[in-house]
């Protein structure tokens, strides 16, 4: 909870942020929340503003 | 003034301290922290309200550690302080002999931590309203316009680590960015680097800031690191009902565990 | 080359600005932010700050930047392949350094150049142009007449502005690379007056201690661990001193990598820091803070000076005033300097 919030107001993007107690015996429930997030997270389109970060500032 | 040398020489002449950790002169008319191990250096104390230094972060020191008992002249920050460092396991009443200073000046003399606990208890404790007022305002602002300000200013971070230095709970002597198997926050202070770093800090002290604003003023490029820290205890406060420093018994909510704590962010 | 002096106004200076950009140069100036003024890549003069002592962070980072890549390389069929792009430092002229800066640049110049031949360092070196400002003003933390400079020393610019009473500056051209930047924009520049005492115009900052004399002093306090425990007691060991000094030069190495591609990256470093000097095998030589305050002060006025013959401290004072916790460095010189040996 403290860490979504600290993403938050540092701005980054929580939609694109999961958390979920999955037991490994719960392989139903793996499959679901997976094909879940890549469903939601292909609709947001790739996360570009944090890409730029990756040697933005490295001269 | 005259009370806390007098004090001071005390502690020293009775053992109740080796070494007394307080404020003296320092450069053009700023205070700096001072060690007085002989009672006859006890002239050197001072005390105003331009004193706001943690002097908490010495009671870490193992060079401070290594002259003896200490004693501490404690404002309401420090004494929260030295109640958190004692609830992780840090400080015992063999360590330190804390004598708490009010605004005012007035002493006030803890015979030991349980004390100290007990006053601390009934002292309600205000963040600074310029800070708390800062963190509001960055709540206020858009996804985006949060992502520009943090990236406009913590771009500007060239990773020196007074904010960790300055902090009295960062006492690891291996900090997370000093373990290369694996790297887990990147070293060099690219924009990247610059973030993971303060996002990994302000992470590390959720539920222990006790919000004195030290990193902020530690920064050399006056970044304002310490509202991240703030903003994660004035979270805690409301999702947790946790303040730090506060009790000598280790409940923060990221070491502990109560079935009522808010489930809400899984899915 | 005998240093020729001339006179520009303060009006024309917008017309330098436009004529070194025109030329290819970005130009790195003192811009104030809030309470602080740091050096920053400037177009115009009008963003340029005149009026304060010294900028908080030093522009070493023009020659020397806090993250620097060194090379990049990717993996492709099982192989790894070295991506040899040479890197082209964009020409740069750095505005506005104090003359203290100026000699330090001269101090980072031999350390990088003086066994090994430093690439990275003299690639953005040879494409630097200094123009310094002399001082007409110093604060308490300011001791550059001890380190054996002076407010209003050639050494290390290009060229060299003193500002005058009317707000005109006197322009000394001090070298090569100066008279070309002058040179361009000739039309802006007149002959000096005969009668500008450059002396009176600089701020007066009389002698703290003896400059040539303090390796000796401080090498024989070495042993001195009461010295150095008392001076170092309040140190946190953060890295803001060395970050903000225009000499120091410390750097570590990372390499980093996304997905296939990476690339190694040299970055600041300071002794200051509890691990600097950890071993693999666990031993660290330098484990307490005083032994590291040591180094860094025996490394400034000692080693430098003996290895390099060139000051390792220019007395700028940023030290002092970015430090957390008040570590004066001129205080503690002094000190040294009245220990008995």
């Amino acid at each position: 909870m403290s860490f979504r919030n600290l993403m938050d107001f540092m701005g980054i993007d929580t939609r694109r942020v999961y958390f979920s107690w999955v037991s490994a015996a719960e392989g139903a429930k793996w499959a679901e929340v997976v094909n879940n997030v890549n469903k939601e997270i292909q609709k947001l389109g790739p996360y570009e503003a944090y890409q730029k970060l990756a040697w933005a500032g490295v001269e | 003034m005259e009370a806390l040398q007098k004090k001071a020489q005390e502690l020293l002449t009775t053992c109740r301290a080796n070494v007394v950790i307080g404020y003296g002169q320092g450069s053009d008319d700023k205070p700096r922290a001072i060690f007085v191990t002989d009672p006859a250096g006890a002239d050197k104390l001072i005390f105003n309200d331009t004193c706001k230094q943690n002097l908490g972060v010495y009671l870490m020191k193992a060079e401070v550690k290594k002259l003896g008992k200490m004693g501490i002249f404690a404002t309401k920050p420090v004494m929260r302080t030295v109640v958190l460092l004692a609830s992780e396991n840090q400080l015992t009443d063999i360590d330190v002999t804390v004598i708490g200073v009010n605004e005012d000046g007035s002493l006030v003399d803890f015979e030991n931590l349980q004390a100290l606990e007990n006053h601390v208890k009934t002292i309600t404790f205000e963040p600074d309203p310029a800070d708390k007022a800062k963190i509001e305002a960055i709540e206020k602002m858009t996804v985006e316009e949060r992502w520009a300000y943090w990236q406009d200013q913590l771009s500007k971070c060239f990773k020196c680590y007074a904010c960790r230095s300055a902090c009295p709970m960062c006492y690891c002597s291996r900090c997370t960015v000093e373990c290369n198997q694996p790297q887990w926050i990147p070293v060099p202070s690219h924009h990247l680097g610059n973030f993971e770093w303060h996002m990994m800090r302000a992470m590390h002290l959720v539920g222990r800031c006790i919000e004195c604003g030290e990193c902020g003023r530690a920064c050399p490029l006056d970044l304002p690191v310490h509202l991240l820290t703030q903003k994660m205890a004035a979270d805690a406060r409301k999702d947790f009902g946790w303040q730090a420093g506060m009790s000598l018994k280790l409940e923060n909510p990221l070491s502990s565990f109560k079935p009522d704590d808010k489930e809400s962010f899984i899915k | 080359m005998t240093i020729e002096r001339k006179k520009i106004k303060k009006e024309s200076l917008g017309q330098w600005f436009e004529k070194m950009t025109a030329a290819g140069n970005r130009i790195m100036a003192p811009k104030r932010n809030k309470k602080q003024v740091c050096f920053e890549t400037v177009t115009s003069p009008a963003e340029v700050a005149f009026d304060y002592v010294q900028t908080t962070v030093s522009a070493k980072r023009a020659v020397f930047p806090p993250v620097e890549e060194m090379l990049a390389y990717k993996f492709a069929d099982k192989e790894t392949k070295l991506e040899e792009k040479e890197i082209k430092p964009q020409p740069t002229v750095v505005f506005g350094i104090r003359p203290c800066d100026a000699d330090a640049f001269v101090t980072l110049y031999e350390v990088f150049s003086r066994d090994y031949k430093d690439d990275l360092f003299l690639n953005r070196w040879e494409q630097t142009t200094f123009i310094g400002i002399s001082c007409i003003q110093a604060d308490s933390a300011c001791f550059c007449t001890s380190t054996g400079g002076n407010p209003g020393n050639t050494k290390g610019s290009d060229v060299l502005l003193t500002p005058l009473k009317n707000g005109d500056f006197l322009v000394e051209v001090v070298t090569e690379k100066g008279k070309k930047i002058v040179t361009a924009a000739e039309n802006l520049f007149s002959s000096a007056d005969s009668d500008i005492d450059k002396e009176s115009l600089l701020a007066k900052l009389p002698n703290k201690f003896e400059g040539k004399d303090m390796k000796a002093k401080i090498n024989a306090q070495f042993d001195n661990e009461a010295l150095w425990s008392r001076q170092s007691m309040r140190c946190i060991g953060c890295g803001a001193c060395a970050y903000v000094c225009p000499t120091c030069q410390c750097f570590g190495i990372e390499d980093e990598r996304f997905g296939s591609k990476g690339k190694r990256i040299r970055c600041w470093d300071s002794c200051c820091f509890g691990l600097f000097t950890l071993h693999t095998s666990g031993h660290n030589p330098r484990h307490t803070q005083w032994q590291r305050w040591r180094q860094r002060l025996m490394h400034k006025f000692s080693y430098e000076p003996d290895n390099l013959g060139v000051p390792g401290c220019v007395g700028c004072g940023r030290c002092s005033r970015a430090c957390p916790t008040d570590m004066n460095i001129l205080e503690h010189m002094l000190e040294i300097a009245e220990e008995k040996a």
